[in-house]
């Protein structure tokens, strides 16, 4: 069942507990680094519309024209594949990683309003294709080497080793009979790079968002398919200004001139709706805990606001992840349908 | 919170899973969020069936990166 009789395959279940530490590691240094950078420079969350401070508007204006000169500079094509789509790729270029990461950490640091998944499927799949190409052009070695280095950053990230390895398995292109195969140094990398997180952070993802107490029953499926139709709709409203947006970048025409307007763009929706800046992780733990504090009209403001940053983040040149924009979004739409009033339950939460 | 990205991310499994771990809620929580990712990915694959069928693959081309 297990290829062990391939030279790449042992020599990968001895490599994916290293893959996994260097993954995490790189993983860590990134989200350290930029964390500290926003905090350092957009400070604690602030809830109040109009709560930002306007200097912001030029920092990410310079931000998308900065990101702009680096993508002329390492020549990064117009497009740039996400993370989920490079996982379903199950292809990482490890020459030009360095570039995207870097242009990822600029990004980060000047608040557009994306998240980490990128970088870090980026670094870990890049030190996976490197170490395959060192010696093995076999395209099974190459894929599951690149995943493991995957699984590795994500198990960090995700601060769970099973949630990093889910991620990339239900993803990647891998074929039904070799999934087991592929599973088992995902899982170990994962579980190294999780382990690395929790040893140095000493904490993990559970229990971050503190909702109240929680009674299951039957009907609460249906409400699970009526907010599940909404979260399409929202996607699909996502999509349409996405367009749109991108239909203005191509009115604007210069590059230059469009990363400049799509940073102001950013800075300005993120100083009116401070709620807005970048990757939404610690934005969102901010909007469940405060959410009988805010007004329900603000919450949709930060909602669509968070969606026409990130369709102006994607289409002005900045580099970053999709998944954790997303969260905040559905995130803050669950907080929007439980808001109507503070005193009266969400309708699944149990009635006593 | 796992139904918004459930909806472009072919991945329910995780996304169920990362939902629950985040907010801390035990495994009976598991049916109705499965559900509503399940759902969501559902409702727009169908909504981007229709659109091919309307406008042809191209429409494809222009749906929202995951």
């Amino acid at each position: 069942m297990l290829p062990l009789d391939q030279a790449w395959y042992r020599r990968l279940i001895g490599l994916a507990a290293l893959l996994g530490l260097v993954a995490g590691l790189l993983g860590m240094l990134y989200l350290a680094g930029t964390g500290a950078a926003t905090d350092l420079v957009f400070g604690d969350p602030r809830i109040s519309a109009w709560s930002g401070d306007w200097w912001w508007i030029p920092l990410t204006a310079i931000g998308g024209v900065a990101v702009t000169a680096l993508r002329r500079r390492w020549r990064v094509p117009a497009r740039v594949p996400s993370g989920v789509e490079t996982i379903e790729s199950g292809r990482v270029d490890h020459a030009t990683a360095p570039s995207w990461l870097a242009i990822a950490a600029v990004s980060a640091v000047t608040s557009a309003s994306l998240g980490p998944s990128f970088s870090l499927v980026i670094a870990g799949g890049a030190l996976g294709s490197w170490l395959a190409a060192r010696r093995w052009i076999d395209d099974e070695a190459r894929l599951d080497y690149t995943l493991t280095g995957m699984a590795g950053g994500l198990g960090g990230a995700f601060t769970s080793p099973i949630l990093g390895m889910f991620m990339v398995t239900e993803l990647a292109p891998i074929p039904r009979q070799r999934y087991l195969a592929a599973l088992i140094p995902q899982l170990i990398a994962a579980t190294i790079g999780f382990g690395l997180y929790y040893a140095i952070a000493g904490r993990t993802f559970l229990g971050i968002y503190g909702l109240p107490p929680y009674e299951f029953s039957l009907w609460h499926i249906g409400v699970a398919v009526i907010l599940g139709s909404v979260a399409s709709l929202i996607m699909g409203v996502f999509a349409l200004i996405l367009l749109a947006v991108r239909f203005v970048a191509v009115l604007v025409g210069s590059d230059y001139a469009w990363g400049l307007t799509g940073g102001a763009i950013v800075g300005l929706i993120a100083a009116v709706l401070p709620l807005t800046l970048g990757a939404g992780s610690v934005q969102l733990d901010t909007v469940i805990d405060e959410s009988t504090e805010i007004s329900v009209w603000l919450l949709v403001a930060v909602l669509l606001g968070k969606i026409l940053a990130m369709a102006v983040s994607l289409s002005s040149g900045f580099i970053g992840g999709n998944v954790f924009p997303m969260i905040f979004v559905g995130g803050t739409a669950g907080t929007v349908v439980t808001s109507p009033s503070p005193t009266c339950p969400p309708p699944w939460q149990s009635r006593r | 919170m796992g139904s918004v990205p459930g909806a472009v991310i072919s991945a329910p499994i995780s996304l169920t899973f990362l939902a629950i771990i985040t907010v801390g809620l035990g495994p009976r929580t598991t049916a109705p969020i499965a559900v509503a990712v399940i759902t969501s990915h559902l409702v727009t694959a169908a909504a981007r069936w229709l659109v091919q069928q309307h406008r042809g693959p191209a429409a494809l081309q222009q749906s929202p990166p995951g």
